[in-house]
């Protein structure tokens, strides 16, 4: 039987795999680019959940925003084998400016084409853990953000996302969004100011009535 | 900090702290402290926050990674240029740069040694001098050719 040992034996070394957890995802990358699929699955596994949150908010469909984590992770792999010599798209970029770039990108233009279905503004379907009450008042909220969110421009949308809701530093979410970072800020002030007079109402109605 | 570059700051990245530039948070935190219409603005921005931070997305599941990585390791990897490997090789050979410089020294010293016969001369007896060789012929009673 294989061990993951065995599997992860490359050009005669072995990498035991809390190597591999502990290796920087540029490191992955140059293991992917080798063909080495354990890297690949370290690195889908770590930046996965991510990658779908993004899309997901930039998109406003969840469905969308799985299809285009898995382009983005298909490109990971077909194009790893450039990443040693920082070629083109890679030149100068860390593996999370270079995949988040690629995620918003295909958000904005998956965003572009003609509206989602009914199905999927719905949002997400209610926590079966909570009392159905509560579950249903949380799907709502949840869903009126979410549509707030979703008539944000799209640039506002992205910076919102990366910032606010996935925590990368401004400086990062303007190396995503090839933008500087006090364009940034300014988008960020925008969509919270928005998103404040979109919201006014939803606030009162449901943070009264919320444990 | 003034209060107006407060404002600034949080209606861009909100209530957290830990969202604001580590350039501005200390002196946004020393406003705060001594600022009541600082923390106001804080309550009002952190209200925003708890309604936007109810949109949560549920995380994506195994089966999603495992198709994912199905999916893009059954397709063939583009193959980097032949530059990028001429880039490689040349940098595997620049790791003998020190044993190179190392060979070349010694070579232009030996040469210079050579040239201008620094070393000293062999002055221990055991060289061969032409007419003794010829006198120890002649005393035999050979000839010396």
């Amino acid at each position: 039987m294989r061990t993951r040992r065995d599997l992860l034996r490359r050009d005669g070394r072995s990498l035991a795999s809390e190597t591999m957890t502990d290796a920087t995802d540029e490191d992955l990358m140059m293991r992917i680019g080798n063909g080495d699929r354990v890297a690949f699955g370290e690195l889908v596994r770590r930046h996965l959940n991510r990658a779908v949150a993004v899309a997901q908010r930039v998109t406003g469909s969840r469905s969308d925003a799985e299809e285009i984590a898995q382009e983005a992770f298909l490109r990971v792999w077909t194009k790893a084998p450039h990443w040693r010599g920082g070629e083109g798209e890679f030149r100068g970029a860390r593996f999370t400016t270079w995949l988040y770039r690629v995620v918003v990108n295909l958000g904005i233009d998956r965003r572009r084409r003609p509206a989602m279905s009914a199905l999927e503004a719905a949002g997400d379907p209610a926590d079966p853990a909570d009392s159905a009450l509560h579950s249903l008042e949380k799907a709502q909220l949840s869903g009126r953000v979410a549509e707030a969110v979703a008539t944000l421009p799209e640039r506002q949308r992205a910076a919102l996302t990366l910032c606010f809701y996935e925590g990368l530093s401004n400086r990062e979410a303007a190396d995503i969004l090839a933008l500087s970072p006090g364009a940034v800020e300014s988008l960020l002030v925008r969509a919270r100011r928005s998103l404040r007079e979109a919201l006014a109402g939803v606030a009162a109605e449901f943070l009264e009535v919320s444990p | 900090m003034m209060i107006w570059r407060f404002r600034r700051l949080i209606a861009a990245y909100g209530a957290d702290p830990g969202r604001w530039p580590p350039g501005r948070r200390r002196r946004a935190e020393a406003l705060l402290a001594r600022s009541a219409k600082a923390r106001t603005l804080l309550a009002e921005a952190q209200a925003l926050d708890s309604l936007l931070l109810a949109d949560g997305k549920p995380p994506a599941d195994e089966q999603l990674a495992a198709a994912v990585i199905g999916r893009a390791t059954a397709m063939p990897q583009e193959r980097a240029p032949a530059t990028v490997r001429a880039f490689t090789l040349d940098w595997s050979l620049s790791r003998l740069w020190p044993q190179a410089v190392g060979l070349a020294a010694a070579a232009v010293l030996g040469f210079v040694v050579g040239w201008t016969d620094l070393l000293p001369a062999n002055s221990g007896g055991d060289t061969i001098d032409l007419a003794d060789v010829l006198d120890a012929g002649l005393d035999d009673g050979g000839s010396p050719l």
